[in-house]
């Protein structure tokens, strides 16, 4: 019986380490002696679980371990290569940088153009 | 096309997603492209995240992750005729090993580069994934290698809800489950089994 509850707490745990729920290991160990080693590898699990979560983002909402399926979900396209899968894949940030490259070129490329047409304006008035 | 864009689509889009791996599985081992394209708008997704936290920024830049990715899943849905079934999850876990063993492939490629560019080399070699700058690199091999001594359907377990972030509505839908329950159930004794195995795999007494 107090194997079968040990049994249930310990799943309990794994549960929260699941959700991405706040586990006080502290008190869980206090409370199951016996099985401190699979809590210390639970504790484990929980980091590697928050590392899944976090390599996920910036698409989903870390708080919600299942927004990673819905949220971003292949249901809202059925092609994986259409222009929104592409959008939310990790790979985009790539594109991103381009972009963001190809706009900072293009400021400079005004700013140039500015500063020449008033270089001329004031040759023009000499 | 997004579910909503058309109701015909969108009912047929519906009961498509409501089905088991295994259940499209067979469907595709059939021939039909429609389960073929639903079960790679399943997964291709969240496995390309999955990949993205698996290589170092250095090898991301030097390859295509959906490439990649979309490769490895092509050639384990060409191959489903000679995978042999070994129950439920068999297909996921699967999936997972050629991926890592695609990655780690792909790692020892970049490593072996000639000596004229040593500068990448050593980039590579002091770059973390962003998995192992999380968690470190050991206690990720020992994740993997934990996982490894799971039954495959708590290994797809894991990996559904831990690794690719899937609810557990989901996850009863592709594993079968009668319920959301269950599924809850599967993957907590999944991870108590992989906490096991961690410690197993640490090398101390049970």
């Amino acid at each position: 019986m107090e194997d079968q509850d040990d049994d249930a707490a310990l799943l309990k745990v794994a549960e929260a380490v699941s959700d991405g729920k706040p586990v006080d290991w502290d008190a869980a160990q206090s409370r199951h002696d016996e099985a401190e080693l699979d809590l210390a590898h639970l504790q484990a699990l929980e980091s590697v679980a928050a590392a899944f979560r976090a390599t996920r983002q910036p698409s989903e909402n870390s708080d919600n371990p299942s927004a990673g399926s819905l949220s971003s979900s292949p249901w809202r396209s059925n092609d994986p290569h259409s222009e929104e899968a592409r959008r939310r894949s990790p790979d985009s940030t790539r594109f991103g940088k381009r972009r963001s490259g190809t706009l900072r070129a293009g400021v400079l490329l005004a700013l140039g153009l500015a500063a020449l047409y008033l270089a001329v304006r004031w040759l023009w008035k000499l | 096309m997004s579910p909503g864009a058309s109701g015909t689509k969108s009912s047929e889009h519906a009961a498509l997603s409501l089905e088991s791996t295994t259940a499209l599985l067979s469907r595709v081992s059939a021939g039909e492209s429609a389960a073929r394209e639903e079960l790679l708008s399943r997964y291709l997704l969240p496995l390309r995240r999955w990949a993205h936290g698996r290589l170092p920024d250095i090898a991301r830049d030097l390859m295509d992750t959906d490439d990649l990715v979309q490769d490895t899943l092509l050639r384990t849905l060409s191959r489903l005729q000679d995978l042999v079934p070994t129950g439920d999850g068999a297909f996921l876990v699967y999936l997972r090993r050629a991926l890592l063993n695609r990655i780690k492939d792909h790692l020892r490629r970049l490593r072996r580069r000639p000596a004229r560019e040593p500068l990448k080399e050593t980039l590579l070699d002091k770059k973390p994934s962003p998995l192992e700058i999380a968690i470190g690199r050991e206690t990720l091999a020992k994740y993997d290698e934990a996982m490894l001594r799971l039954p495959d359907h708590q290994q797809e377990a894991v990996m559904l809800r831990v690794e690719m972030g899937f609810s557990y509505e989901e996850i009863a839908r592709y594993l079968g489950c009668r319920s959301a329950n269950t599924a809850r159930m599967t993957v907590a004794r999944a991870l108590l089994r992989l906490a096991t195995a961690m410690k197993a795999a640490n090398g101390r007494p049970g």
